[in-house]
């Protein structure tokens, strides 16, 4: 039994295709304003990597942003139920999952199932989600993946970074450019004040072990570090972070049908 | 039948909410602005004015309000403000609120300010409930009865207030009749519509309100609202909720909205006024001081007591709660009904909201995850 | 005389040279990572080159904007009201009022004879600077510049509920997955900037006619949303770039300083 999921992000949008509850294929492409073209070619590319046709896929579940417009969803779920589903299946001990995608930041408490229990998003602010770092990076002028490690060599001078507002801060990152501020420093300091930001909102869910830590910021280890420290713990990070919630979609998809 | 009830839960969409202030305005009569359910309303009715609930505007820009509110303030009361102030509200002769908190007593200074509308009463209300706040009270409701007869030029005849007492009584049995249908496994209207339809009670003559809601209250009993198959049925809280389409988001990410602590909506009308037999504003007092009413008495137990019997009374599976933005008491009763609820093992989502119809997009992922967790359950015990 | 004005923003940096009072030459840069100090000093040079002065006859520089304080080689840094005052009224037609907005600031200027009476900026928020307008391009595809024509195809009016730009950010991402068409969405974009600046406007009294500068006056369609919500006239200076307007002032307030004038 075939099944897909779908996860139209923000950014980008990904597609997994599950056999038996098994991954055999997936694509991802940046999201662009036309939603259902980048379904569609998510699709597309998914197929191609698991040598799949169209027809041999009997269910597309579709989450995310866009999920409204997927017209060839049989059903649409959120991407909360779905990342709990999709970390859960990856590592059966997961019971809490972080997911920072572009738009907005998950805290989700599941049972041994993947199903979930609780979960918070971030209410107010962008700090701390993947646009927020996506615009740091130009800033600074370097690619996301080079953020992390930079955040990690910077010694913690304490430099004020806004932790309440995502204009605010990217302001306070400017100025400390301007004033000629080492850059590594800067980004020790304003990923400090993001992990804060970050573990505030894991504490209104509380963790069980084991974390899980998906969604593009996954692959940033300046933000990983500095959570397994102010959590205490070891975080699980799945090989393939970012499509998570498209295996989930697609997981949910296949135990409908059984 | 159809038609004329949703003719009537209709009644305060912008196009229709001032049609009955104007008419009445045309027989020569005034209109009162009022804002919340403390004011007794009955003591306006008796003078020969009409009460008439404020709704603010549902834009989302407000630019004439902001050069009197900061922004992170109390957005219902920015929004009133604004609708003064652009001529919207142009009609209204009066407008009489309780220091419900800082903002809405922020609100009426600028008023003054402005002076705008002619008339302006504001009434002191206490925040605990008890013999001693009660006399208070009284005190105050003397005042505004006092102040209400000075300005229409007449005294109040008692005969009438106690007529009004009546009026405002069956209403309120009416409403409740209504709100009855909402326990049935199949509800006989929607949360969107029950909250339309005390909006409309609210702006026009009471007895006029009366005569069409009994007519409707045959058809209502054999009505059934749409596909509410398999879905969860879910209390809402909130204050100063009046858009529908808050209502309707709920519903349309999936579940049944049954019963609601709205001011808006059941705390307008339900509880009655008792007693009234020598003492009757003394009787008037208490009913709209002493009831289970809105966080900013500090009744929180009673308050989460009642939601509790709400709750069972009308089989709801979860409760949804949209709270206004920098609206502070119900902030604070946030993390104690947090505490109860979870005690009680009930599930309880609490989100911020604009006072105008914004950020769909977000709430309905978050109340659509909500319901997929409320809906395990109610598919485990609906069986 | 030779005076120069520079205005340091958040993103870009405005050179105006003056000899005897006549704008001879400008430049404007966009500003990156690395030194400020340098890449203003280069783009103060290439403006001197463009005018064939040499800097050593340069008779007194003013610095202004956020970024003044890294000007070391400036002779005087002076606030940016002060020089987008007097700029104002340098240009003609006179008006009582300017409008400066900026990538983090948007200000009303009461101007009285170049000096400003009474002014009123946006309340601690990004929302109606062009930082908004920045925040919300990404999502569209569109740089901001695009954006103002644009919007003038527009023929549908929807709203942008959400007063934060962040959250505006995901309204708009929602409008585009409901697909609402790109030019009604800017219009919406512009609609509701334009309604924070008629709250600056408003507080300012009974304003008819109003100039604006800054580089996001050259949005035609922001210009329009503005007129419309404010209901007054929005005049945008043809004589200059109105992203200069403010580094003109800068280097008018240097060829009226006392140093200046005795070495005539």
């Amino acid at each position: 039994m075939i099944t897909a999921g779908i996860d139209v992000g923000s950014l980008s949008t990904k597609a997994v295709i599950v056999a038996d509850g098994k991954p055999v294929g997936s694509g991802i492409v940046l999201t662009s304003p036309d939603t259902e073209a980048s379904a569609a070619n998510s699709m597309n590319k998914a197929l191609q990597q698991s040598g799949l046709a169209r027809n041999d896929i009997l269910h597309v579940t579709g989450t995310g942003y866009g999920r409204i417009n997927i017209s060839f969803a049989d059903k649409t779920t959120t991407e909360i139920a779905c990342h709990a589903k999709g970390a859960n299946a990856q590592n059966g001990l997961v019971r809490t999952i972080l997911d920072m995608g572009g738009q907005d930041c998950k805290a989700i408490r599941c049972d041994e199932q993947g199903r979930v229990v609780n979960f918070v998003m971030n209410d107010k602010c962008a700090a701390g989600t993947g646009r927020f770092l996506e615009r740091i990076a130009d800033l600074i002028d370097c690619s996301l993946e080079e953020l992390g490690p930079m955040s990690l060599q910077g010694v913690n001078k304490h430099l004020p970074i806004s932790s309440t507002c995502a204009v605010f801060a990217e302001e306070d990152i400017r100025k400390l450019i301007r004033a000629g501020e080492d850059v590594n420093a800067i980004l020790a300091g304003a990923f400090d004040s993001l992990a804060i930001r970050i573990q505030a909102l894991i504490d209104r869910v509380g963790t069980e072990e084991t974390l899980c830590f998906s969604g593009g910021v996954a692959k940033n280890v300046g933000i990983v570090t500095r959570l397994e420290k102010s959590l205490g713990l070891k975080i699980f990070i799945p090989i393939d972070p970012q499509i998570i919630g498209a295996f989930g979609a697609a997981l949910i998809g296949w135990e409908s049908m059984q | 039948m159809e038609e004329k009830f949703q003719t009537l839960i209709h009644s305060n969409d912008p196009e229709n909410r001032n049609k009955w202030a104007l008419e009445w305005k045309e027989q020569g009569h005034k209109v009162i602005g009022l804002l919340d359910i403390y004011v007794p309303e009955e003591i306006i009715s008796a003078a020969g004015l009409l009460p008439w609930r404020i709704t603010g505007t549902w834009d989302a820009a407000v630019p004439r309000a902001a050069v009197h509110r900061p922004s992170m303030t109390c957005r219902y009361c920015t929004h009133v403000l604004e609708s003064f102030m652009n001529g919207d509200l142009d009609f209204v002769d009066g407008l009489v609120t309780t220091q419900i908190d800082d903002d809405f007593k922020r609100l009426y200074d600028v008023l003054n300010y402005i002076d705008k509308p002619g008339f302006l009463h504001i009434m002191y209300l206490p925040h605990t409930t008890s013999k001693t706040t009660l006399d208070m009270w009284k005190k105050s409701v003397n005042s505004f009865k006092e102040a209400i007869e000075t300005y229409s030029g007449n005294k109040i005849d008692p005969d009438e207030l106690q007529r009004q007492v009546l009026i405002y009584n069956k209403m309120r049995a009416l409403l409740r009749e209504v709100y009855e249908l909402r326990k049935r496994e199949v509800p006989a209207l929607t949360g969107a519509e029950a909250l339309g339809l005390t909006s409309a009670a609210r702006i026009m003559p009471r007895e006029l309100f009366n005569e069409q809601l009994e007519q409707l209250i045959p058809y209502l009993n054999e009505r059934k609202i749409e596909k509410s198959d398999g879905k969860p049925r879910i209390f809402m809280g909130g204050e100063w909720l009046d858009h529908p389409g808050y209502v309707r988001l709920v519903e349309n990410a999936g579940a049944t909205v049954v019963m609601d602590e709205f001011d808006t909506g059941s705390q307008y009308f339900w509880d009655i006024v008792y007693d009234t037999s020598d003492d009757l504003l003394g009787a008037l007092a208490k009913r709209y001081m002493m009831r289970p009413g809105l966080s900013r008495m500090a009744q929180w137990e009673m308050q989460a007591n009642r939601n509790l019997a709400w709750m069972n009374e009308f089989n709801a599976d979860g409760v949804v709660e949209l709270r206004s933005l920098y609206s502070l008491p119900l902030d604070y009763r946030y993390l104690f009904m947090r505490k109860i609820y979870d005690n009680n093992n009930i599930f309880y989502l609490s989100l911020n909201r604009e006072y105008h119809l914004s950020g769909q997009g977000m709430l309905q992922t978050r109340i659509e995850a909500f319901l997929e967790m409320v809906e395990r359950k109610y598919r485990a015990t609906s069986v | 005389m030779i005076n120069v004005g520079l205005d340091i923003g958040s993103q870009f940096v405005k050179t105006v040279v003056l000899k005897d009072r006549i704008n001879v030459a400008t430049c404007v840069d966009k500003l990156g990572s690395g030194s400020i100090e340098t890449l203003v000093f280069d783009n103060y040079i290439t403006a001197l080159q463009k005018a064939g002065i040499e800097e050593k006859n340069v008779d007194y520089t003013v610095a202004t904007g956020i970024g003044r304080e890294f000007i070391g080689f400036a002779d005087i840094q002076i606030s940016e009201i002060l020089c987008s005052t007097r700029g104002v009224n340098w240009l003609p037609p006179p008006t009582g009022f300017f409008l400066d907005m900026g990538m983090e600031k948007a200000i009303v200027v009461k101007n009285h004879d170049g000096k400003p009476f009474q002014s009123f900026r946006n309340d601690r928020c990004a929302s109606g600077t062009g930082r908004y307008l920045d925040i919300a391009a990404k999502p569209l595809g569109l740089s901001v510049e695009e954006m103002g024509e644009v919007s003038l195809k527009s023929t549908k009016e929807i709203s942008i509920s959400s007063n934060c730009a962040v959250f505006a950010e995901s309204e708009i991402i929602s409008l585009i997955h409901q697909k609402e068409k790109t030019e009604d969405i800017v219009r919406a974009i512009f609609k509701s900037m334009a309604s924070k600046v008629h709250s600056l406007i408003l507080k300012m009294g009974n304003v008819k006619n109003l100039t604006m500068i800054g580089g996001f006056a050259k949005n035609v369609g922001l210009v329009k949303a503005i007129e419309l919500e404010a209901g007054c006239e929005v005049i945008v200076p043809s004589i200059i770039d109105p992203q200069l307007v403010t580094a003109l002032g800068a280097a008018l307030i240097g060829s009226e300083n006392e140093k200046t004038t005795a070495s005539l």
